[in-house]
């Protein structure tokens, strides 16, 4: 048998792209960017992005960097944190896109390459940005009517802009997350999960919680995993779901951090030991 | 001359640092069977797919339009299942005309679905930059849809000008879970 090889990232790619024809109506903006994160390291300091223009039209785009990472706000909703202050975890300052600016046809796409220029003596460990890609329509469709004087026409145009994450890594890195805190509550059909966790080591870790609502019994009631990030420390909001008439007196959470991650390929994700606790569930407004 | 001069030295290192990690293609053709295992990531893609279109305005007249009308700004999100991101919506606070005083917009609201039928209640944000808006894609194999309708209200006076007004809109949706 013959097989020949195409440029895996190439195929990938177009595979990944075919998502967008589920999205119906004619395209008047937009933006893809693939892959979803980047990883340089001080062996291989350039590495690339795919930018796609799914529009009808021509539009331009622009790729900048800042320091900011994953977190959460006070309600422990997940979100990202931009800065653009001094960090000594940013790489912001020293990766490099190229292009930074062009314009893009009708569902072309463009290579963006980066390129890390670490300062010199630099700590091991992991170093971080965000990248955004902007798209704004380069030719906006005009009114329809420009003779009508007898009424005023009224039209927002929208751009659009995807945020993603790149890495530096330097020399030996490690990453680990700590369980601090937990709490669980119950609510009107769902337990409402609460904990503090802080990494360790010297890299982000990427990985899921594992959540899983057991009765007294230790039967499993319900279950869901959830995606994170912990680059410091966040305290996440989590719900469980839970049958209507299930009562959760003297049920338990338990809470699992792992590396499993399937989005993340294996060779870019930094794995480490699985950690957990178990935590019973309070009614709501219990102290 | 240092800045351009600088350019093109980083523009010429990234060629030849891609040129080396590169892998030879003339070794591309192989013979035998294997078994290939292929990671295939949904990327975020943002798509927008109607503007917020109020189309003609008589002057002393209010107009509002309700994100899950069909004239409502439309727009949809792509993912992998079981990915959080935030979307971030800015929205201008008035319209600019070819001539003559900005139209004030206000109201404005969102509406978010799985499906494009756009049911739920819909949620009201200042103009400006809305604070972001936590989402998980549905957890399932593949990739996944969201979508989104936004609405306002435009109000234009007896002396408002009866021509073209505009404004500009920014989405931003960003990765949380990485």
């Amino acid at each position: 048998m013959r097989l020949r090889l195409v440029g895996g990232r190439a195929a990938k790619t177009g595979v990944a792209w075919c998502a967008l024809g589920r999205l119906a109506g004619a395209q008047v903006a937009g933006i893809a960017v693939d892959p979803h994160m980047v990883v340089l390291t001080a062996t291989r300091p350039s590495g690339e992005i795919t930018v796609l223009n799914p529009h009808a039209t021509r539009a331009e785009f622009s790729v900048d960097l800042r320091f900011g990472f994953a977190t959460t706000d006070s309600a422990g909703k997940l979100t990202v944190q931009l800065s653009d202050g001094p960090d000594s975890a940013s790489a912001a300052g020293w990766i490099v896109p190229y292009p930074s600016r062009f314009t893009l046809r009708a569902g072309a796409q463009r290579t963006v390459r980066l390129l890390a220029q670490p300062p010199s003596p630099l700590v091991d460990g992991e170093y971080w940005a965000r990248i955004t890609v902007h798209a704004r329509d380069d030719a906006p469709a005009p009114f329809a009517d420009t003779t009508d004087r007898t009424a005023a026409r009224v039209r927002i145009a929208m751009e659009t802009a995807t945020v993603l994450p790149v890495f530096f890594r330097k020399g030996v890195v490690s990453t680990g997350v700590a369980i601090g805190a937990v709490t669980a509550t119950a609510a009107s059909n769902a337990v409402e999960v609460r904990a503090t966790l802080t990494r360790n080591g010297n890299a982000a870790f990427i990985g899921v919680a594992h959540l899983v609502l057991r009765d007294s019994t230790g039967s499993t009631i319900a279950s869901t995993d959830r995606q994170l990030a912990v680059y410091r420390s966040m305290q996440p909001r989590w719900t469980i779901i839970v049958p209507q008439g299930i009562p959760l007196g003297g049920c338990t959470v338990l809470v699992r951090l792992s590396t499993d991650r399937h989005d993340v390929p294996r060779n870019l994700l930094l794995q480490t030991r699985s950690v957990e606790t178990v935590v019973t569930v309070s009614a709501e407004g219990a102290p | 001359m240092p800045v351009v001069t600088r350019r093109i030295w980083i523009a010429a290192q990234l060629m030849i640092v891609t040129a080396l990690a590169v892998p030879a293609h003339a070794q591309s053709s192989v013979s035998g069977s294997l078994a290939v295992t292929a990671q295939v990531v949904t990327p975020l893609a943002l798509v927008v797919s109607h503007s917020l279109d109020f189309g003609r305005l008589l002057t002393s007249s209010t107009k509002t339009i309700a994100p899950s009308a069909a004239t409502s700004g439309r727009f949809g999100l792509i993912g992998q299942g079981g990915s959080s991101i935030t979307v971030t919506l800015s929205m201008p606070a008035s319209l600019n005309p070819t001539a003559g005083q900005n139209m004030p917009i206000t109201g404005w609201t969102y509406v978010v679905s799985d499906s494009p039928v756009l049911g739920g209640t819909p949620v009201s944000f200042t103009s400006g930059t809305s604070a972001p808006i936590a989402l998980t894609f549905a957890s399932v194999a593949g990739s996944t849809n969201m979508y989104f309708g936004i609405g306002a209200t435009v109000s234009a006076s007896a002396l408002a000008p009866t021509t073209a007004y505009t404004g500009t809109g920014q989405i931003t949706a960003a990765y949380t879970d990485l």
